[in-house]
């Protein structure tokens, strides 16, 4: 990367963090929570999105039974 | 000279478009980002493209009541009106809000991919393997995929949602709760009100 070009790119990487105003939830704790659940969703995404599709759909699997099925049939025929 | 020109154009565009599809898979916070701050206003004109060939594809294989047009142009309305409410509700007015309108549909226009790729692959399992399931070990065991893949979808679509609207917008995340129920107020109803004149099967958000 030449000389000229570092101001450029760290101006870059400034206007990028300040052009957004920081996540704040109004409370300390729940500001924590937000940002330990989201971080991981920024840097590993698919990972937990099929982790979490994975989890909710056996959840919904033991709830429902058979009704799965009926489901499944369902939002593969439409209405 | 010229439509070498326009076909190396149309090439490199599709190039950039495929590319940000793949991050936007692996990476969908950078990959929104950057969509959000360097705008590709090609990209609704693609998506726009895959959803006409979708809906004529799907109406050849199972038509619809009013013909492949309808539910086109329901899902460019679609589209479009959901850019137009989340200007309104961030400016509050769509006077003098062109140029910003145009970001705002090639960055909305992208939440509409996880939405593309659940009917495509339904359309293709419809063909393959068409419905009704089974209560049998194997009827049990593809409705639990089916029901993963389809849940990973929704959760990667309201991820690429919520990050359309936080860039977008720059609303934090309390507002960006109240607008999407005022959304959800106004497009559940939609929805529901278009399965009932049967203009579309499923409800697509």
């Amino acid at each position: 990367m030449s000389h000229d070009r570092v101001p450029e790119v760290i101006s870059r990487q400034f206007e990028q963090i300040f052009a957004l105003p920081p996540n704040d939830l109004h409370h300390t704790m729940l500001t924590r929570w937000y940002k330990f659940l989201t971080r991981p969703l920024k840097e590993k995404a698919p990972v937990y999105i099929i982790f979490i599709a994975l989890l909710s759909s056996l959840g919904i699997a033991f709830a429902l039974g058979h009704v799965l099925i009926r489901l499944v049939t369902l939002l593969q025929y439409g209405l | 000279m010229d439509s070498n020109r326009m076909l190396s154009g149309a090439l490199s565009g599709l190039l950039i478009f495929g590319n940000r599809l793949v991050w936007l898979g692996l990476s969908p916070y950078k990959t929104m980002r950057s969509i959000h701050d360097q705008p590709y206003f090609f990209f609704p004109g693609i998506v726009a493209v895959l959803i006409a060939v979708y809906y004529i594809v799907a109406g050849t294989i199972r038509p619809y009541t009013y013909g492949s047009i309808v539910p086109i142009l329901l899902a460019y309305m679609h589209v479009l009106g959901t850019s137009c409410f989340f200007v309104l509700m961030s400016r509050g007015s769509l006077t003098r809000m062109r140029e910003e309108l145009m970001t705002y549909i090639a960055t909305f226009s992208m939440t509409y991919i996880p939405t593309l790729i659940w009917f495509s692959v339904n359309l293709l399992l419809y063909v393959l393997i068409p419905p009704p399931r089974t209560p049998t070990i194997w009827g049990a065991g593809f409705s639990l995929i089916y029901l993963a893949f389809t849940l990973s979808l929704v959760v990667w679509k309201i991820i690429l949602l919520y990050l359309a609207i936080r860039f977008a917008t720059g609303f934090r995340f309390y507002r960006i709760v109240y607008v999407c129920l005022v959304y959800g107020a106004a497009v559940v109803p939609y929805g529901m009100l278009l399965i009932q004149t049967r203009m579309v099967r499923i409800p697509f958000f």
